[in-house]
């Protein structure tokens, strides 16, 4: 895989609110009036008590989701009309995901797991498996690729979530919180790898987080509190 | 197909479960489909064998009224059907009669005021044909004796009556049993029954003497438990009647060089004969089918209820399988997998659960079919011994992955729609 | 799990439970109407043999196997209890309109005055009373066995007939014995007959009724010095007295003592034809009830499935409760309980959909189906039974899923 990767996206949100409305007359405000923009390959962390919207404004600018109101614009781009297979499309081949808990597919192993995104995308097997020893490689796991999920430690398993986010060359990383369920060896390792394989992609990483020591070595600092945006500093 | 195995795998009992009902659900079709085509294929292929491809019943009878009165004329319509239609190879009259037997030993018996306690005379369904004008028809097998000796039907003597009497009989291995008689023996016939012992002498005295020639396998043409082949004019002379020395027969059985163009024969002799009604074989299998049809309106809705319950139960299946992986499918979904190919996967394990039934189902449908031939054939006596009732070719076996198919399909709908669905933002929040 | 998301769970096993029910509902629903049809017609069957206006008939082997049957009549109605004694000769004739067209008949020959006594009330409603043959012993033209006496030359014609050929009373028919109308006899039709429909087969409704001596001389199976069968006839139909009719014990004398006239005939009363009837229907409910218990089967692996998920779906509150030490009985009760509920409730759906299956079928399906499934039968204590059997087929669907919730392991369910 020597293609280059393609240039971040320019993202956007623009007058972004929403509103869940969990079970009858009651409405969750989880995001109001969100105004914000990110640079192409910048390294924003986000801050914040559980519930203050930072999850939803990730699932927005990942496309996971969609606002109830105003804007969300990648290069300038709105996203709001594309069609489901097109924002399938997008997140496969310009989002990695990666989550607080994991998600690895139980009864694939860690190998397997790395190659789904690639699957999806069609890429011959051989590619797939060869990109996927480097990437278990990259993130330290070259002898672990037979090992099922149950058979990992949690900073392992988190370690082959990072690398299936970078299998198909993503210019943008989605983390919500994931070294929550970590130990502080484990944190530290995963934050250097994060901050590694972003600046040798240019990725742009978007990371969401209680821990300050993790949000001290972002470019920007976001606070949020009850779905807006609080604080916003430029960090080292 | 790696989603579909791996749910299968990962709830062992519920699966096991599953493919046990729908391998019933699919058994039960494929038996019912089994008998259904045994039924159509062995009659039709009986039929086609008989070598009878249209039959002559008297003027104007309908295919589903029970009344043929006979047909006058029945040896000159021997030679003068084929004389009309060059396609007919045989035209062979038979009429069909009911008589009763008495062997030699009740005569003596019955002379010597000796009659066995609880004798009662044996009737039999006798065939009155002309023996060497069946060219092509089938006719039973001579197990034993030699058969019939006379070229055509020399008592008939162009229509006087007044030829030799061949007295031969040919009885089928049922009737020559009861009677037990065999080939060289003496044995009695009349259309009536003595009444009590003391009529029997009498009855003797009346009833026509046969020499046995020959002793056959059984006949399914007729549907007699017992039957018996004599030369026609010699059956007409002892059913007699008002019409006694006319020449009359039950039916006439025509056999066709070219069996295709079986209904251009069938207009053609019709409108050359108009004391005579043709019908094709074709018409009379379709008669067959319409006395059936109660039977095939509830064997279909056995079949069909089957499938509807085994498409439930695949779809509450697919339901479960989706809730417990709800999480994993919209991590699918976030990594950008489209909807589309969530909801495949979905149809991916409904038809591997599918194929796994038929898997369990195929030989449980082999096993019924069996067992229900064996039970059909004992219910029912006289049938050749090719008869199958259920018939287990790759045409079933085909409609029965057809039709697995359709419920895999069907019950991966609704189950799809909920995995295409699912709120992914919503599934993927840390607890 | 946060509230929608088990929100969501319970309505999807609450969609798992209706599927469920409906499944078992529809396996249900198949012997509901298999009985039901299948008792229908037996019954109806029953019922006509039953009705009929004559208890015991006499037979005999042969293709018209009575001979004498004017005086065996005449022995039979000697017999203590008889009532009336009706030969019949019957035999396939062809009838000439007077415009010349042909069809096929079925001729009954009969004797008038034991004729009428021998139909059931329903069919009596459907013949002229007397019948309007001027013969009614048949004694003048059978004349002592001569058949030298004036025939009537009277025939009574169905109305099925009377219809399709434009005949009706005044006209004139000519009956032959084969499709060969020189052999014909001329015949006056004196009056027209009602046919009761007849059920799951041809109908014989192209019918012609005519004194038996007539019928006799016609086809050549009367006098005794031509015919090879002197005075036939096929049956002779036996009506017994009411009291005797109804006690199967009295009417077996009877029979016995007709027998006893005529040992080598067959004597059999309409009770033992009605048993093999009976049982011959037994098979072939019992040949399509285990065809559908196919489908009962399935839908009780489906209840276990669903109870099984229903015990996955709470093993954390079994688990708690288990913990606090509630008995095992006490949670299988539970499942037991809603085992019952529903396999009771898909019961009950299921005999409801049956009944519209049937209601279905005798509105749209093909005639033959349609005349069966007119003639159903709800027996409330067959259904009964049913359902009574659904709920205690569900209590194995119940064991397994109480075996599954009792061997949980407390401390696995509560992490």
């Amino acid at each position: 895989m020597n293609d280059a990767a393609p240039r971040p996206p320019e993202l956007e949100l623009a007058n972004v609110s929403r509103t869940y409305f969990a079970g009858g007359a009651e409405e969750v405000r989880a995001l109001r009036t969100l105004d914000l923009r990110i640079a192409s390959g910048s390294f924003v962390s986000v801050e914040g008590p559980s519930g203050c919207g930072k999850t939803t404004m990730l699932n927005l600018v990942g496309l996971l989701d969609a606002p109830t109101s105003g804007e969300v614009r990648w290069d300038g781009h709105s996203v709001g009309g594309l069609s489901d297979r097109e924002r399938a499309r997008l997140r496969l081949r310009s989002v990695g995901f990666i989550f607080q808990r994991f998600y690895l597919l139980p009864t694939l192993t860690a190998q397997e797991n790395v190659e789904l995104p690639m699957r999806a995308l069609g890429l011959p097997r051989e590619d797939r498996t060869r990109r996927a020893a480097e990437l278990l490689s990259e993130v330290g796991l070259s002898d672990r690729g037979r090992a099922f999920p149950h058979q990992l430690s949690g900073g392992e398993e988190q370690r082959v979530a990072v690398a299936r986010a970078l299998a198909n060359q993503p210019g943008l990383l989605l983390a919500d919180e994931p070294t929550g369920e970590l130990d502080s060896g484990n944190t530290r390792a995963i934050l250097d790898l994060l901050v590694r394989v972003r600046s040798a992609r240019s990725a742009t990483l978007l990371l969401v987080t209680h821990n300050p020591e993790v949000a001290a070595r972002a470019g920007r600092h976001l606070t949020m509190r009850d779905g807006s945006v609080v604080r916003d500093v430029a960090g080292n | 197909m790696r989603y579909a195995l791996d749910a299968i795998r990962r709830r062992p009992r519920r699966s096991v479960l599953t493919s046990l009902g729908l391998g019933l659900a699919i058994g039960l079709v494929v038996t019912l489909l089994a008998l259904s085509n045994g039924v159509q294929t062995s009659a039709a292929e009986l039929a086609t064998a008989s070598g009878v491809d249209l039959i002559g019943a008297s003027a104007n009878t309908s295919i589903t009224s029970t009344e043929f009165p006979p047909i006058p004329g029945a040896h000159s319509l021997a030679s003068e059907v084929p004389r009309v239609d060059p396609n007919v190879v045989t035209a062979s009259p038979w009429l069909v009669a009911n008589l009763v037997f008495g062997n030699a030993s009740l005569w003596s018996a019955a002379n010597a005021s000796a009659v066995p306690a609880g004798w009662t005379p044996t009737g039999s369904g006798t065939v009155g044909w002309i023996p060497s004008n069946n060219g092509g028809i089938e006719t039973p097998d001579l197990y034993n004796g030699t058969g019939f000796t006379q070229p055509g039907d020399p008592h008939y003597a162009n229509g006087t009556y007044s030829g030799p009497t061949t007295h031969e009989i040919v009885l089928d291995q049922a009737l020559a049993a009861v009677l037990r008689v065999t080939v060289g023996d003496r044995v009695w016939a009349s259309p009536a029954s003595p009444a009590t012992n003391s009529e029997i002498p009498g009855w003797y005295a009346n009833a026509s003497a046969f020499q046995v020639v020959g002793v056959s396998g059984p006949f399914w043409l007729i549907p007699s438990a017992l039957l018996s082949f004599v030369y026609l004019s010699e059956l007409q002379t002892i059913v007699g009647g008002a019409s006694s020395g006319t020449d009359y027969a039950s039916v006439l059985l025509i056999h066709l060089r070219d069996p295709t163009s079986a209904s251009t024969d069938q207009v053609r002799i019709q409108a050359a004969f108009p004391g005579l009604t043709i019908f094709t074989l074709s018409q009379i299998l379709g008669a067959i089918q319409h006395v059936v049809d109660l039977y095939r309106t509830f064997g279909t809705l056995i079949g069909l209820i089957g499938l509807v319950v085994a498409a439930l139960f695949a779809t509450t299946v697919l339901q479960m399988s989706v809730d417990d992986r709800s999480r994993e499918l919209a991590l699918l979904r976030a990594i950008g997998y489209s909807r589309a190919s969530v909801g495949l996967a979905v149809v991916e394990e409904s038809l591997v659960l599918a194929a796994i039934g038929l898997g369990i189902g195929l030989p449980i449908a082999y096993l019924g079919a069996t067992a229900m031939n064996f039970y059909l054939l004992r219910l029912v006596s006289g049938l050749p011994t090719s008869f199958s009732f259920v018939v287990f070719d790759a045409g079933v076996i085909l409609s029965g992955v057809l039709a697995v198919v359709a419920v895999g399909l069907l019950a991966a709908i609704a189950p799809a729609a909920r995995a295409m669905q699912l709120p992914v933002a919503e599934e993927l929040r840390a607890p | 799990m946060r509230g929608p998301r088990r929100g969501r769970a319970l309505r999807h096993t609450r969609l798992q439970v209706v599927l469920a029910v409906a499944a078992i509902a529809a396996a249900v629903a198949l012997p509901v109407v298999l009985i039901s049809v299948g008792g229908g017609v037996s019954a109806h069957e029953l019922a006509s043999l039953q009705n009929a206006g004559y208890q015991i008939v006499v037979s005999a082997a042969g293709l018209h196997g009575i001979s004498h049957a004017h005086a065996l009549a005449e022995r039979i109605l000697a017999v203590g209890s008889v009532s009336a004694a009706s030969p019949v000769l019957s035999v396939d004739v062809d009838a000439y309109t007077t415009s010349g067209a042909l069809s096929p008949v079925l001729a009954e020959g009969v004797i008038p005055a034991q004729f009428g006594p021998t139909l059931s009330p329903a069919e009596r409603g459907l013949f002229p009373s007397p019948l309007p043959l001027g013969d009614p012993t048949d004694l003048r033209h059978f004349d002592n066995g001569s058949y030298s006496g004036p025939a009537t030359y009277d025939v009574l014609i169905s109305f099925p007939f009377a219809s399709a050929e434009h005949v009706g009373t005044g006209d004139t028919l000519l009956l032959s014995p084969t499709t060969n109308r020189s052999l014909g006899t001329l015949y006056n039709v004196t009056g027209v007959f009602g046919v009761l429909p007849t059920l799951l087969g041809p109908t014989g409704a192209f019918l012609v009724l005519l004194p038996l001596s007539d019928l006799q001389t016609m086809t050549g199976f009367g006098p005794s010095a031509s015919a090879t069968v002197p005075d036939a006839a096929d049956t002779v139909q036996v009506a017994v007295t009411g009291a005797v009719a109804v006690s199967p014990s009295a009417l077996a004398v009877v029979r016995g003592s007709i027998q006893a006239l005529v040992p080598l005939y067959s004597v059999t009363s309409l009770a033992q034809e009605a048993q093999q009837l009976e049982s011959a229907n037994a098979v072939l409910t019992g040949f399509y009830l285990a065809l559908s218990s196919v489908g009962l089967t399935i839908g009780l692996l489906f209840l276990a499935l669903v109870l099984l998920r229903r015990v996955e779906a709470e093993h954390r509150s079994i688990g708690i409760r288990r913990a606090l030490g509630l008995p095992g009985w006490s949670i299988a009760g539970g499942i037991v309980r809603e085992g019952l509920l529903l396999s009771v409730l898909g019961a009950l759906t299921g005999i409801l959909a049956g009944y519209l299956v049937v209601e279905g079928l005798a509105t749209w399906a093909t005639s033959t189906v349609q005349e069966a499934a007119a003639l159903a039968r709800f027996d409330p204590t067959v259904l009964a039974e049913i359902a009574l059997g659904v709920a205690g087929l569900s209590l194995l669907a119940s064991a397994v899923a109480s075996r599954a919730a009792l061997r949980l392991e407390i401390g696995e369910a509560l992490r």
